[in-house]
């Protein structure tokens, strides 16, 4: 219990933390791409010929807690955007500007404006270049679709390791057909991540030196999050992912719980 | 120092189940209404599939079957 404890304040703890990243940053993505590698690597081990009950286990544990992990930061920025009208976007500004340069009235609440140059700064916008919603909104489905075959690999390993279902040839192939999906979709995140960013930090970049040379306040034109088309395309993969992720926790649970029982008359 | 029993290893201990049935004349159906335990957890019994049984189940089969717990489950060396 105490075990348990422990992982959900930690799982939590860092899912505030990365939902941030896990939108944007392509670091982080590619990091996340690197261990949904692994976890395939370890699921070829659980599901090969002679599955090691250790290799299981930690697929069960690293899918699962990566599985969670994704699909709170998905929740934390569902939550921004549904009830809070903004996305958290850090920009990489090249340029140095003082804050009296920028109209106030155009700054926007959670802006923050330290500016030096090469530096991260997370803004808090209520619309952006449309261009980049769609990539943005891609990218978030492409999270649910990696959370969602990560709660998948979890319930079917559980299944075939906690209880030796015989549903678990259909389970285990599910789940390592579903660890390449992971893969491609963490691959096509990071690229889309990568553009994506950087061609909204060019943009924002080169309407702010324009905002500065003129001594106006910046504008562009902008998508906004408030609307509710788009963000329906949004929320739907996710609550998804959220579905998923919530059965195979149940159903891992269940399957220990039959394992317990298992044998016993 | 004793070993660690490891609960998913198999045991040489038998069920004689079946054959305490057929000097009955039983069949695993009549012996589940007789003693309320499932049918299947019954044929998991029978087939030497459990790996753990109730003290109650085992009065209630002993009692039902009119037999001794020795006679139902022995250790094959």
């Amino acid at each position: 219990m105490l075990t348990i404890s422990i992982v959900v304040v930690i799982v939590i703890r860092y899912a505030r933390l990365m939902s941030n990243f896990l939108v944007y940053s392509m670091i982080t993505t590619a990091l996340f791409g690197g261990l949904v590698f692994l976890i395939s690597l370890g699921k070829r081990t659980a599901l090969g010929e002679s599955p090691t009950a250790l290799g299981a286990r930690l697929t069960i544990w690293i899918s699962g807690i990566y599985s969670a992990i994704i699909t709170i930061a998905l929740g934390d920025h569902m939550i921004s955007v549904l009830f809070d009208n903004y996305v958290e976007v850090p920009l990489l500004v090249s340029v140095s500007f003082p804050i009296d340069s920028l109209n106030p009235s155009n700054i926007k609440v959670g802006h923050s404006f330290m500016a030096s140059e090469g530096t991260n700064i997370p803004a808090s916008v209520s619309g952006a270049p449309v261009g980049f919603r769609i990539a943005h909104i891609m990218s978030t489905g492409l999270s649910a679709l990696i959370a969602l075959t990560a709660s998948l690999s979890v319930f079917a390993l559980a299944r075939k390791h906690l209880t030796g279902s015989p549903l678990l040839q259909t389970a285990s192939k599910v789940a390592w057909r579903g660890s390449v999906i992971a893969i491609a979709a963490a691959s096509i995140k990071a690229v889309l991540d990568a553009i994506s960013l950087n061609w909204f930090a060019t943009e924002f970049d080169a309407t702010l030196l324009k905002a500065i040379d003129m001594g106006s306040s910046s504008s562009f034109e902008v998508q906004p999050v408030t609307d509710a088309f788009w963000r329906h395309i949004e929320l739907w993969p996710f609550v998804v992912a959220l579905l998923f992720c919530i059965a195979a926790f149940g159903l891992t649970a269940a399957a220990r719980l039959e394992k317990e029982t298992a044998g016993l008359v | 120092m004793t070993p660690p029993v490891d609960a998913e290893e198999p045991t040489n201990v038998r069920c004689r189940l079946d054959e305490l049935l057929e000097s009955r004349n039983l069949t695993l159906t009549a012996l589940s209404a007789r003693v309320g335990v499932s049918v299947v957890n019954l044929s998991v019994l029978k087939n030497n599939r459990a790996r753990a049984i109730r003290f109650s189940t085992l009065e209630a089969i002993c009692v039902a079957l009119d037999c001794e717990i020795g006679e139902l489950l022995v250790l094959d060396q």
